[in-house]
């Protein structure tokens, strides 16, 4: 497992928008969207992946394999972020957000705060267009636990957002 | 069970209903029964409403923007292992952008470009490809492949390998290109790319000044064997499918 075939990498250039929205839905923002992809990318490159493998799915897993080891590399770094933000929210901001900005922001936190498998669910089905038995495939569950969590992922955005 | 239990099961149930119409993963049977009870019942109407209001929020959140891959990661991506011969050897060799950007040109992909400029062998895009297989050179005018590109190919020359090559230009918005492909076993190889500034006229590009050209002139020096084909030269070998052996002869 030293390189990824043709088609794997035709088909992984195929899943690149996907999964950078991906990355963008595990990281909550595009700068650290922006790194995750290149690192995922350069990973399954020096790697490779088994001649079997779904590149789909096995590019989404590397993908959040990686980001959780930069959540725990990021721990320490973290708490002293928090301190900095503390700090800098004394700051006044000179403009309002609008009421869309506000909307998408708390959608995004609410994203954020869905359980990890019913946020990636949601993300392959609502954003994504994919079909349940493609996300079955793709996360290795069945189609109904597919069914589940997207339906649940989607009533808690609807209710706590109301 | 608990009333309020089975109020909830009932509502997930009804929540999972909603979501497979939404998503269209409803039999047909399913889709008529869902559609018939939507015109009754206001309240799942409203529910189904919101959750494709929510899915509209998340899409604009997540909505697609630039892939901006590092030039050398993309070059790895896009372009397959090759089995040519002065392919580079150690990895920092692998990091030539200025040829990334023919094959990357041709995936429609949007990357982040570094402008240094490299040389060595690598397999070209598909578009540009075939407009090197079958496009005579022309000293001014562009052809437009099929990624919204514009290329123009310059000259063909026999290379001292037994190789036919062809100098081109290549410009994609603000990214200009000029370079030299040779045919190997029946596919063209970029030998040199160089970036280049070319302005945007009503007519077409115009050249505005060579920045960078130096290495894919050095090339042609160094690696024709003779003179560019002529106009007539050049028809006969492109309607041979390029089988004519390259020779200076």
């Amino acid at each position: 497992m030293t390189a990824i075939s043709e088609k794997q990498r035709q088909a992984l250039m195929t899943e690149l928008q996907g999964l950078k929205r991906f990355c963008v839905s595990l990281t909550g923002n595009h700068a650290d969207a922006e790194d995750l992809l290149q690192l995922t990318v350069e990973r399954i490159l020096d790697k490779g992946m088994p001649s079997d493998a779904h590149v789909a799915k096995w590019s989404f897993r590397v993908c959040r394999n990686i980001w959780l080891d930069e959540l725990r590399s990021r721990e320490v770094r973290y708490r002293y972020a928090q301190g900095e933000i503390a700090v800098n929210s004394e700051t006044p901001t000179s403009s309002a957000p609008s009421e869309r900005m506000l909307e998408l922001e708390r959608v995004e936190k609410l994203m954020h705060a869905l359980p990890e498998e019913q946020r990636l669910a949601l993300v392959l089905v609502a954003v994504e267009g994919r079909s349940y038995a493609e996300v079955a495939d793709i996360l290795d569950i069945p189609i109904g636990t597919v069914m589940s969590r997207v339906a649940r992922a989607r009533r808690a955005l609807v209710e706590k957002s109301s | 069970m608990t009333n309020i239990h089975k109020l909830d099961i009932q509502g997930h149930k009804t929540d999972q209903l909603i979501s497979q119409w939404i998503d269209g993963e409803l039999s047909s049977d399913e889709h008529s029964e869902f559609a018939s009870r939507l015109a009754m019942e206001p309240a799942l109407a409203a529910r189904v409403e919101q959750f494709k209001y929510t899915d509209g929020l998340l899409c604009e959140l997540l909505s697609a923007d630039k892939i901006t891959l590092n030039p050398a990661i993309a070059l790895r991506l896009t372009t397959p292992e090759p089995s040519l011969p002065k392919a580079p050897s150690n990895k920092h060799g692998r990091q030539i952008v200025a040829i990334a950007a023919t094959v990357m040109l041709a995936c429609g992909l949007t990357f982040q470009w570094a402008t240094s400029n490299q040389s060595g062998a690598y397999p070209i895009g598909v578009d540009v490809a075939q407009a090197l297989e079958v496009l005579p050179s022309r000293a001014e005018g562009w052809d437009t492949l099929a990624d919204g590109s514009n290329i123009r190919t310059v000259l063909t020359f026999p290379s001292a390998q037994g190789a036919w090559c062809r100098e081109f230009m290549l410009a994609q918005e603000a990214d200009h290109w000029r370079g030299v492909a040779c045919r190997h076993d029946g596919s063209w190889v970029t030998q040199v790319m160089a970036r280049d500034l070319f302005i945007e006229q009503d007519s077409g590009y115009r050249q505005a000044s060579a920045q960078d050209v130096d290495s894919v002139t050095r090339f042609i020096d160094q690696q024709a064997a003779d003179v560019a084909l002529s106009a007539k030269q050049e028809q006969t070998i492109i309607a041979s499918g390029w089988m004519s052996a390259a020779s200076s002869d």
